[in-house]
């Protein structure tokens, strides 16, 4: 081969693993936060709780250690359909939603549209845009999820946040939850460890795409907008809001 | 679509990145098809991406089509790492360089899983990665025992060979340095570090040739490389703790503790050590205790002159400074501790403060030969020498650099080092004809007590300026050292010829006091994308004193004795400027440099009352050529360097510590000029897993300072260094390591020629001298799993040295074996052998140790859960065969040692190495390719 350089690399070497092009399925992700982690910042960051009559210790007693949701999203060459399932363990009673943890997110891999309802303290916005844009870095690490060999791969967003995804060449759609995309695969990991929080495939389904999980927007009346300018909306709001208050950026940007 | 979709990529990139500019406009395709190699059929589907080498950022990827074909679109002039996923092959990962022309790669293969698994399956990923004159080994390619050392590591990965001694070779040479990631751990003596640290602790093992502290500190390339290994240590390596503790115990009368202690806390570091031996496995030879104790302060880089240091006793014996060279029976007493730390805003600066105290004693016994050829006469100098030594020495550096913002740093160092040492020595001597007729014979008594103080300070300071490419060093250091040594010097001679008698009843008494101050600046100009400039100045100043004074002890009252005394200072300075360009293009770098200096030595004789000065100007060139590409780097290189000669070698002084063996200076002695040239390359290929080294070196000095030696009618022999016309050497190096496909076997095969011509005067006629060796060598090495190992090798040596004005010609063929194994058996007992074969060819009929066999044998067995817990049995030297023996020729002289030395012993040995890793890892920015387990978001401490 000339001057061509050839390396064999290991993935994971099991049995179990799926050896079959798939173009369309379903898969269902499992969101889980930790959230005391996420309070031990906050708390750190927040004058205003640490005034207040409760420690730390004290708050940490009362929530439960980690959160989950399952997600589930129905995908094939074309589109795929991404929205939230249910709750599942260590549900946090705060009254008000943890922002943007209920999206509807429709990809359309033919003409890179994108488009997300997201409800942020109960205002919701309609996103329409050009499909988001990632730089990945790839690495050499290779893991197994649900079954799929996972390639390492890297991003920063909003110029300091890290995100972490496993995507898988078996699955020759390019797509991920929540706004992912741009990998020769498909995304069945995602973790984004400044929000403490993490995307995992429980379960791929390959019975093709799945019309039953599409469901229509919350509300027909929301403000169609961008990403750009939601974030813009978001951030005058939340000038005085700490940490809380980034975390809340991250969370809506992803 | 593919095209418009990358386009948007590539504007990203631009948009966010910023820095890289690369131009949507020049894309070029890359084309190919996918087959696989067992049924041939068409890999549709398959994924390709396309990396950038320089970053592993994705640019694009594609799926072949239905016929495995598959085209991508790529920006140009760049080096992209193709990577091919099928889910039932391996992942096929190609490095390749796009130019601007499209690239069609034809069929490219695929190979089963099935098929690459049953025959490559300890590869991992890149095995292998040469990066510039830096080969890099990923330490999870190759498998070692649990709770194996870095020395067994290091045996498995190919070019790097250990001794029995624990010597550490890479390349066919030695290694002098070890780092930890890229810092001085508490020892950076090799042998040392690789039995102290864990190999499952390692991610990555570099090895490259570091340029001298002076070279890289002045700019000027003295031609010196020290062959250093870095260890990478893993991210999760770095949490919480981990250390060892070795304790042994032998027959007859051996010792070998150590233990050791590494405390990580986010960017905390802190290292203890301690190590209490009596063998020669661990810890006795320090290198920085050799500069501890004098030797050259400063080296004669920009006509600095080298500053000897107190008094020397004849001796190839360690003890005075702290090295050990295998010969005698060494003690040593070894402690330190490191503390290193980031503080300030993100924790980049950093913080350092090390010390250490090593105490350490040699009992030796040794009996010389030396056999002179001459080209008029031959005789025999016979000594018999007992010898006993010890030295205490501390040393404590603190080191800090401080960023004050991404373009500017600081760094201050600080280093104090003191020694006490002490030796007494008793020998007898005598020179002799062939015949064993003795023409003279001499006993002597010497003691000495040497004291020496040592500080240095540097400050440095590094600034980028916003045009990319253009930066500024200042840097200013200064060093003081003070050596004191006296002692007795008692000697009885005896001249069978005149029937001459010659009595010594002296004290000698040296000291040495040296100052330097160097003050540097160095300004680097982009003058285009390709082409740099570099321009530096630097300014220094010496002044050094060194008195040797003999006194005579008649009844009790010392008179000075001006014969064997000098008292001499001097003072140099020194200005210097000079350039250097540096081009770039493709895979291609030329430097180009010249440095000119201008020296001023002021010698001033204090006794004889006389001031000499001297002024010269030295021109530095150098010149390299490098290329690294594809897992390959090819250099070339030449520099020019004029050396000074030594203040011993100037000083009109007669050295009469061995009578028979008078040394004298010479003041007249002209500095040489040397030119050294080289030329490496190396290449790895990951699919067969074979990987090459080659170089070739070779030096050629004018005005080469060599030695006169005449023999006198008594016959005693008189050395002074004189100037020859020229001194000259060529050595070259090649290395192959292949895995035999399909088995456990990895093959190599090496091969070192070196050629050394000099000249010397003897009894006053002009001889050239010629020596040229032939190494050639064969290593297989087997190894299952981490079940068992084993590995042969075998090395030729051929060496010959003849002079031109006589017909003695000396050559002799020699032959090493060395075969090591292990093998593991289950519930954690391994066994082990390490034998050691030396053959060399019969050198005269009385030639006794032509032949020996050293071997050495071990049992253990593993304790603990986690089988942290080793206790060995070790069998050293099992035949006792081992009775210290060398010999060696150069030019005019063969010199036969024996020696006492460590021999057979029977130790046993309880090792327990302790880990504790705190929150592992981080998913930090700057962590990004660290390990963590990302199913558990417990892990996600943010900075």
């Amino acid at each position: 081969m000339k001057n061509i350089v050839a390396i064999i690399l290991f993935s994971f070497v099991s049995t179990a693993l799926q050896g079959q092009f798939i173009n369309s399925g379903t898969i269902e992700y499992t969101r889980t936060t930790n959230n005391h982690m996420a309070l031990k910042i906050e708390f750190a960051n927040n004058e205003d709780m640490r005034k207040s009559n409760f420690s730390l210790e004290d708050i940490l007693k009362f929530v439960p250690k980690y959160s989950s949701r399952t997600y589930l999203m129905t995908f094939d060459e074309e589109k795929s359909f991404y929205r939230f399932d249910k709750e599942g363990e260590g549900k946090m009673n705060f009254g008000m939603e943890d922002p943007a943890s209920k999206n509807i997110v429709i990809k359309n891999f033919k003409t890179h549209q994108y488009q997300a309802e997201k409800d942020v303290m109960n205002t919701i916005f309609l996103i329409q845009e050009e499909m988001p844009q990632y730089t990945w870095k790839i690495h050499d690490e290779v893991r197994e999820i649900a079954g799929y060999p996972c390639r390492k791969a890297t991003t920063v967003i909003l110029d300091s946040v890290y995100v972490v995804a496993f995507y898988t060449e078996n699955i020759t759609v390019s797509g991920g939850p929540e706004s992912f995309n741009g990998l020769p695969g498909m995304i069945l990991g995602l973790a984004v460890p400044r929000l403490y929080t993490t995307w995992f495939a429980t379960k791929v389904e390959l019975k093709g795409y799945d019309p039953s999980i599409e469901k229509p927007f919350n509300t027909k009346k929301s403000k169609i907008t961008t990403t750009a300018e939601m974030r813009a909306d978001i951030e005058k709001n939340l000038k005085d809001w700490g940490e809380y208050g980034t975390q809340v950026l991250y969370k809506i940007s992803l | 679509m593919k095209q418009t979709y990358l386009t948007i990529i590539l504007v990203f990139i631009l948009v966010t990145m910023g820095k890289i500019q690369l131009n949507a406009q020049n894309q070029v395709t890359i084309k190919g098809k996918l087959v696989d190699t067992i049924n041939y059929t068409h890999l549709e589907y398959s994924s390709i991406s396309a990396i950038r080498a320089a970053d592993s950022i994705l640019v694009n990827f594609t799926r072949a089509n239905d016929q495995g074909e598959f085209e991508l679109k790529v920006p140009t002039d760049n080096e992209y790492i193709l990577m091919f996923v099928h889910p039932d092959m391996a992942t096929l990962i190609l490095q390749e360089e796009i130019k601007s022309t499209d690239k069609n790669l034809g069929t490219v293969y695929l190979s089963s899983k099935a098929f690459v698994l049953e025959e490559l399956v300890v590869i991992g990923q890149r095995a292998i990665t040469i990066k510039g004159d830096t080969t890099e080994y990923s330490v999870d390619s190759f498998k070692v025992r649990e709770f194996a050392n870095v020395d067994e590591l290091l045996k498995k990965l190919p070019g790097i060979e250990v001794d029995a001694q624990g010597n550490i070779y890479a390349h066919g040479e030695k290694v002098q340095r070890m780092l930890v990631d890229g810092d001085e751990f508490f020892s950076d003596d090799p042998a040392v570090l690789a039995k102290m640290l864990r190999a499952s602790s390692v991610n990555k093992v570099q090895v490259y040739d570091a340029k001298t502290e002076d070279a890289q500190f002045t700019g000027v390339d003295d031609g010196t490389r020290i062959k250093t290994i870095n260890l990478k240590l893993k991210d999760n390596a770095k949490q919480g703790y981990f250390g060892k503790v070795d304790l042994g115990g032998a027959l007859p009368g051996y010792w070998e503790n150590l233990g050791m202690f590494n405390y990580f806390k986010n960017k905390r570091k802190l290292s203890l050590f301690g190590v209490m031996s009596n063998t020669s496995r661990v810890g006795l030879s320090f290198s920085e205790t050799q500069e501890m104790t004098g030797g050259s302060m400063f080296t004669m880089e920009d006509g600095m002159i080298a500053v000897a240091s107190g008094l020397d006793i004849d001796s190839d014996f360690g003890g005075m400074d702290g090295s050990f060279s295998g010969r005698g029976l060494p003690k040593t007493v070894n402690g330190g501790f490191h503390f290193g730390d980031r503080f300030g805003n993100d924790q980049k600066n950093e913080a350092s403060l090390s010390y250490r105290i090593n105490s350490n004693s040699i009992i030796s016994d040794q009996y010389a030969r030396n056999h002179y050829i001459l080209p008029d006469t031959q005789y025999v100098h016979i000594s018999n020498q007992e010898q006993t030594s010890s030295a205490l020495n501390h040393s404590l550096s603190a080191r800090t650099k401080i960023e004050f913002d991404s373009t500017s740093n600081m760094s201050i160092t600080f280093n104090g080092k003191m020694s006490n040492a002490r030796s007494t020595s008793e020998s007898y001597a005598y020179n002799a004809d062939i015949h064993d007729i003795k023409a003279n014979e001499s006993s002597t008594f010497q003691t000495a007590d040497r004291e020496n103080k040592q500080g240095s300070a540097s400050v440095s300071y590094r600034k980028r300026f916003s045009k990319p490419g253009r930066s500024m060093i200042i840097a200013a250091n200064g060093q003081y050292s003070s050596n004191h040594s006296k002692g007795d010097f008692l000697s009885n001679n005896k001249f069978f010829i005149s029937g001459d008698e010659l009595v010594y009843n002296q004290i000698k008494d040296n000291s040495t006091e040296n100052i330097t101050g160097k003050l540097e600046a160095s300004y680097t100009e982009p003058l285009s994308d390709m082409l740099k400039l570099v321009i530096d100045a630097s300014a220094a100043y010496q002044d050094a004193a060194q008195d040797q004074l003999t006194y005579d002890r008649v009844g009790g009252v010392d008179t000075l004795n001006n014969l064997f005394s000098s008292s001499y200072r001097f003072a140099v300075s020194t200005y210097a400027g000079g350039f250097r360009i540096n081009y770039k293009i493709k895979n291609w770098t030329l430097n180009l440099g010249s440095k000119m200096a201008h020296t001023t030595q002021l010698h001033e004789n204090l006794f004889l009352d006389t001031i000499r000065k001297y002024s010269f100007v030295n021109v530095f060139p150098s010149a390299s050529l490098n290329y690294n590409a594809n897992n390959r780097y090819i250099s070339f290189n030449y520099n020019g360097a004029s050396i000074q000669p030594t203040i011993d070698q100037l000083q009109p002084l007669i050295q009469n510590t061995n009578p028979l063996y008078i040394r004298i200076g010479n003041p007249e002695l002209k500095q040489q000029f040397v030119h050294n040239f080289g030329a490496t390359m190396s290449k790895f290929n990951p699919l067969s897993q074979s990987y090459y080294y080659v170089y070739i070196n070779g030096s050629y000095t004018s005005d080469a300072i060599s030695t006169s030696q005449s023999l006198e009618a008594n016959g005693v022999s008189i050395y002074k260094p004189i100037n020859v016309d020229y001194a000259m050497t060529a050595n070259t190096y090649l290395g192959y390591s292949t895995k035999i496909p399909g088995s456990n076997f990895r093959l190599g095969g090496n091969l070192a020629l070196g050629l050394s011509q000099n000249q010397n005067e003897l009894n006053n006629i002009l001889t050239t001298a010629t020596t040229y060796n032939i190494n050639p060598g064969v290593n297989i090495d087997y190894s299952k799993d981490t079940v068992m190992d084993i590995s042969f090798r075998i090395n030729g040596g051929y060496t010959n040295s003849f002079t031109d004005n006589s017909t003695f010609n000396n050559d002799f063929l020699s032959l090493n074996t060395r075969l090591n194994a292990t093998y593991n058996f289950s519930k954690g007992w391994s066994i082990g052998t390490d034998a050691h074969w030396q053959l060399r060819e019969k050198m005269g009929p009385d030639d006794p140790n032509a032949n020996l066999i050293i071997w050495n044998a071990f049992v253990s067995k593993t304790f603990l859960k986690d089988r942290s817990m080793i206790v060995s049995l070790n069998a050293n030297d099992i035949l006792n065969q081992n009775v210290g023996f060398s010999r060696y020729t150069t030019n005019n002289l063969i010199t036969e040692t024996q020696y006492n030395t460590i021999r057979q012993y029977v130790m046993l040995k309880l090792s327990w190495n302790f880990t504790h890793s705190a929150a592992m890892g981080k998913g930090s920015v700057e962590n990004q390719d660290s390990d963590i387990d990302l199913s558990n978001p417990d892990n996600y401490q943010e900075q």
